[in-house]
């Protein structure tokens, strides 16, 4: 119970503070895989692999990753987590109409996209050491996956399908 | 706010039925959004839905959440928000609970082990790595259309992103923050610098 409660605290905090399905990945990778040690870094990249065969929008990795460390009831709390972040939306669609413009206010959320970036960078890389480690094979495959999701026309279940074959039979 | 005269069991079954069609992630699943919202049931014009899709990208979590949300609301209000919630999530939470489950099972089967360690983790890398690249090189480039020291300021806030939590494994929260403060101090400096009001 007390795992649960803490595993809501870190999913909402890690997403109120992030934008986007996947930008609450670098602080939920640390709390929970460096800080808390109830994930492997291996399990991290398994949810989010998960996260993007499953159907809707990106970002319901979460669910796997609430699995992983509390089964169903688990998988339940990080989804309310989640849900509870973009309802700040509704307070947002009247409060930025009058504030748009606003010096401070558009440099905090540029300066704060930007380092997202980069902190980004690092843990895809840790992502892709913890999975197959730096082989030929491995930066391959992702190289792959990110020059067909360049072109726009591939869906991406498709991609993974196709990477999931290769890898099991190559 | 306008309210449409749509029923809760309706909006329930619209986005119920996003929700099951919306393999693919989340480029489907804001297509389906859109289709339904504009040409289907005309709740929103597409100049509208621009200006509503911009401002979930603003806010905390995922933005088709906040959309789904900002949607909800203005079609049915608060009842609205709930119900387009649960439509679109049930679909989509239950699949990824049972591949979860199924794949928890056949962790260690050897070809499913290969697929994920050396295909399906390897791909969404790259996946990812795509999605963060657009994501840089917009932020630069807006950067680079308001001059040559600020594209060099958001430069230096990614490389600083990297190496102070790469490289000095510094917390992410008080890397993020810091380059928010970062954006913001400068932004405030250079509006004052530059953009004072020209004499008439």
């Amino acid at each position: 119970m007390t795992q649960l409660l803490e595993l809501f605290w870190l999913v909402l905090k890690a997403t109120l503070l992030s934008t986007g399905g996947s930008g609450n990945l670098p602080m939920l990778h640390e709390d929970l895989v460096t800080v808390r040690g109830w994930l492997t870094s291996e399990q991290v990249a398994e949810a989010v692999g998960i996260g993007q065969i499953a159907p809707g929008p990106t970002g319901l990795w979460v669910v796997s990753l609430g699995y992983f460390v509390g089964g169903v009831p688990g998988a339940l709390t990080a989804t309310l987590a989640v849900i509870i972040p973009p309802l700040s939306v509704l307070i947002l669609a009247q409060l930025y109409a009058r504030h748009r413009g606003n010096p401070t206010i558009d440099g905090f959320v540029r300066g704060l996209a930007l380092t997202v970036t980069g902190v980004s960078i690092v843990i895809l890389f840790y992502l892709l050491t913890a999975s197959g480690g730096l082989t030929v094979r491995v930066c391959c495959m992702a190289l792959f996956g990110a020059i067909l999701m360049a072109t726009r026309k591939v869906p991406v279940w498709l991609i993974l399908l196709l990477a999931g074959l290769v890898g099991a039979f190559f | 706010m306008q309210r449409t005269s749509i029923t809760l069991p309706r909006l329930f079954l619209l986005w119920l039925s996003i929700g099951l069609q919306s393999f693919g992630g989340g480029m489907a699943t804001g297509a389906l959004i859109r289709r339904t919202a504009i040409e289907q049931e005309k709740w929103l014009d597409e100049a509208e839905y621009a200006r509503q899709s911009s401002l979930c990208s603003v806010v905390p979590g995922m933005n088709l959440l906040s959309l789904t949300i900002l949607i909800g609301y203005r079609v049915a209000g608060t009842p609205g928000v709930v119900i387009s919630l649960l439509g679109l999530l049930l679909p989509s939470v239950s699949m990824a609970l049972l591949i979860t489950a199924a794949f928890i099972h056949l962790r260690h089967n050897p070809a499913v082990q290969k697929a994920l360690t050396y295909g399906i983790v390897p791909a969404t890398v790259g996946l990812g790595l795509y999605t963060t690249g657009q994501n840089a090189l917009a932020l630069l480039r807006e950067s680079g259309e308001q001059g040559k020291s600020v594209l060099a300021v958001s430069l230096a806030l990614i490389v600083a992103g990297v190496v102070l939590f790469g490289i000095f494994r510094l917390p992410v929260f008080g890397v993020l923050v810091g380059g928010g403060v970062c954006g913001a101090i400068f932004e405030v400096w250079y509006q004052r610098r530059y953009r004072k009001d020209p004499p008439t």
